[in-house]
């Protein structure tokens, strides 16, 4: 089955999941209408936009030495930096120094960069258990499904759903679960005794700080502080991309993360994390260890795809697209869905199903218009088309394209030809001046009638009424 | 064979050019990443600072007290608690001196029914306070169920890159915290406690922001007191 015949049955079987669409609906409404009273109550919201944009300009046009940067910070501060090339690198990475610290069981933060990589699967494999502490990662872990949105991994799930999930998994008893402060107390208690037993931590970050090779996290429910600050062993996954030069940068990124991606001016927790815990401090890891991941980002720097890098995962392009809020995230059946991952998982991973992705876009425009660091999302996925186009072989509506295109350089065969067409298409349609089935277009005319010509063509009536004016 | 470092480096540098020759640490590269381009404008001013960080905070769900001095503290935070709830304080601050009405508990990783802990500074733009990890344990802003804060009257800052100057070097761990911990991961629906604290209070000390706390938190008045004023 091709890639696009795939993505489409995965998006008609959405369509007609009742859960799935109500648990859409309601994401459709909050996140777009709360990004837009933040960007309307911020005066200077388009300003901080044009800031935040320079500044990831400015880290990757100087991204080696910022690297590097960071990584001698780091080290100085007693910390560790691992470069991966692959995902199955930093699998392998991550899990070493699980083992080193003799850990059993880790808990988790929110990170991107740990499901590109497939992490829990490769950390169960090893006997490690992970612990997924987000609430909607903790969510989606229960379920065993990929998340299904890069800041709500859980959102296609409806309350009902999330309670059958926290029944099978918690032994509950007879206790009730019907409102969402009762779903949100249980997770907490089960995942509190996690977080101060597990050995290890993974978090991901929001940016990397090159001054001072520091690790910046940005969560509402303060689990990415308990899983980075109370396990021996904290250990970053992320992406060299992430860097930035100096913490006056860092500020410029936090001031449109979130009120893109939630509408908040800030989230509740930002913090910044530098190296193992100093002499005096109380809490935080003896450890420190930022993996760095590559996975095919490097290729993208210096070609037209530079600026999907610029990316800082406020999930606002998919908020408000119209395909995604239709179809969710899954049926994008890549780690990063809508428009942002349109671009980036068939760059990143480039298999052939993800051909179908960068199609999947009316191509309306409101992704680049909400994209905090102004990203040509669409621009993006045209060329990736154009990629695809030239790789593929032809297939019956481009062969028709270019039979349209040849006879439009024929202007006398065209208007005799489209005189003809019209006048077979008005008798087809009899008296009802409309036809309900088109030979070779069943997929068009199933839901919609073709109007039949009335009269002559364009050209034939311009003549008439010049001969009248 | 080159390491997985160089070569990911290596790809880096080839696609970027020649400007990415200077190598880390020298002052080249120092000078670099400092450079911010001279025609980007700065964001608006912020006059009124204490007002902006009292509006901002009370927005985030900061619950806003104000006292005028460090003495009268006690008696404050009696007033936002029960009686028989148990109080830990930060051992490393000028709070491990006083003397509270509620009984004090050891910090230890685990359960903590109240947490007091003292910020370094606020930052009006969003109503944040910043903790360093060598004054305060990690865990204790995170494991409270209510956390109590104490923020100097004098310590506000306008936006974050005057926090940055102001605080200088800090511990191995920055915490910005801006309202009690939330959620929306079920059904996007606002919950606040996910695992953090529930509760967050914040009382401003000294300064002489007692009128500006009380505009701020105290109800607006109501058209007929305004329609009997001159």
């Amino acid at each position: 089955m091709s890639a696009v015949r795939q993505f489409n049955t995965r998006a008609h079987k959405a369509l007609a999941d009742s859960q799935l669409q109500r648990a859409l609906a309601k994401a459709r409404s909050g996140f777009v209408d709360k990004r837009a009273h933040a960007a309307a109550s911020e005066p200077d919201f388009e300003h901080m936009r044009d800031q935040a944009r320079e500044v990831r300009q400015r880290a990757l046009a100087n991204l080696a030495m910022c690297l590097e940067q960071f990584e001698q910070q780091v080290l100085a501060a007693g910390g560790q930096v691992h470069w991966a090339e692959t995902p199955d690198d930093l699998r392998r990475i991550v899990i070493d120094i699980c083992r080193d610290s003799g850990a059993r069981a880790v808990t988790k933060g929110k990170s991107m960069v740990g499901e590109e990589a497939h992490l829990n699967v490769a950390l169960e494999a090893a006997g490690i258990t992970p612990w997924e502490t987000d609430l909607g990662e903790y969510i989606i872990q229960l379920a065993k499904e990929p998340p299904s949105h890069i800041v709500a991994p859980a959102l296609h799930k409806t309350r009902g759903q999330i309670e059958h999930l926290f029944r099978d998994a918690h032994r509950l008893g007879e206790r009730a679960l019907d409102e969402v402060s009762q779903l949100v107390d249980e997770a907490r208690a089960v995942i509190r005794e996690r977080f101060l037993n597990a050995d290890v931590g993974i978090t991901g970050a929001n940016m990397l700080i090159a001054e001072t090779g520091t690790a910046v996290l940005v969560t509402n429910e303060g689990n990415g502080d308990l899983t980075a600050r109370l396990p021996r062993t904290h250990i970053i996954t992320t992406s060299f991309d992430r860097v930035v030069p100096t913490w006056d940068d860092a500020s410029k990124i936090i001031r449109v993360l979130a009120r893109s991606a939630t509408g908040q001016p800030i989230t509740s927790y930002t913090s910044f994390f530098s190296g193992p815990r100093a002499g005096n401090e109380q809490d935080g890891p003896d450890q420190f260890h930022v993996v760095l991941l590559d996975n095919h980002r490097s290729a993208l720097l210096g070609t037209e795809f530079e600026t999907m890098l610029h990316c800082i995962r406020c999930g606002a392009c998919m908020n408000h697209c119209p395909v995604y809020q239709a179809v969710g995230g899954h049926t994008y059946n890549a780690v990063y869905p809508g428009p942002m991952g349109a671009v980036l998982s068939p760059l990143l991973r480039g298999a052939p199903q993800d051909d179908a992705l960068p199609n999947a876009s009316s191509f309306c425009g409101r992704c680049e218009a909400v994209c905090p660091v102004r990203i040509p999302l669409p621009g993006l996925m045209r060329k990736l088309r154009e990629r695809e186009q030239q790789q593929t072989p032809a297939i019956a509506s481009r062969w028709l394209l270019r039979l349209h295109a040849r006879l439009s350089r024929h202007p006398a065969l065209y208007r005799s030809l489209t005189g003809w067409g019209s006048r077979a298409l008005a008798l087809a349609a009899g008296g009802r001046g409309r036809l309900r089935r088109i030979p070779l277009l069943g997929g068009w005319s199933r839901e919609r009638d073709l109007p039949a010509p009335q009269g002559g063509s364009f050209q034939q009536q311009w003549q008439a009424r010049k001969g009248r004016g | 064979m080159q390491s997985a470092r160089e070569r990911i480096l290596g790809r880096i540098r080839k696609a970027s050019g020649p400007g990415q020759a200077a190598s880390a640490g020298t002052a080249d590269s120092q000078a670099l990443i400092a450079a911010q381009p001279a025609a980007q404008a700065s964001l608006r001013p912020i006059d009124d600072v204490p007002a902006e960080f009292c509006q901002q905070a009370l927005a985030a769900g900061v619950e806003l007290h104000y006292c005028d001095e460090l003495a009268a503290l006690p008696a404050a935070c009696a007033k936002v608690l029960d009686a028989q709830a148990r109080l830990t304080v930060s051992t490393a601050q000028a709070l491990a001196h006083m003397h509270w009405a509620n009984s004090v508990q050891p910090y230890v990783r685990g359960s903590i029914e109240v947490g007091l802990v003292q910020a370094r500074l606020g930052i009006a733009e969003t109503g944040t306070a910043c903790f360093d990890s060598r004054d305060v344990p990690s865990g204790l802003l995170f494991l409270s169920d209510i956390l109590l804060v104490v923020l100097d009257g004098r310590h506000l800052v306008d936006r974050q890159e005057s926090a940055w100057q102001r605080l200088g070097p800090v511990g191995s761990a920055l915490h910005l915290v801006t309202g009690p911990s939330r959620t929306a991961d079920v059904e996007q629906t606002i919950q606040v406690g996910a695992h953090g604290p529930r509760r967050l209070v914040l009382f401003l000390v000294g300064g002489g922001l007692a009128q500006v706390v009380a505009r701020h938190t105290q109800p607006a008045p109501s058209l007929i007191t305004l329609a009997s004023s001159p």
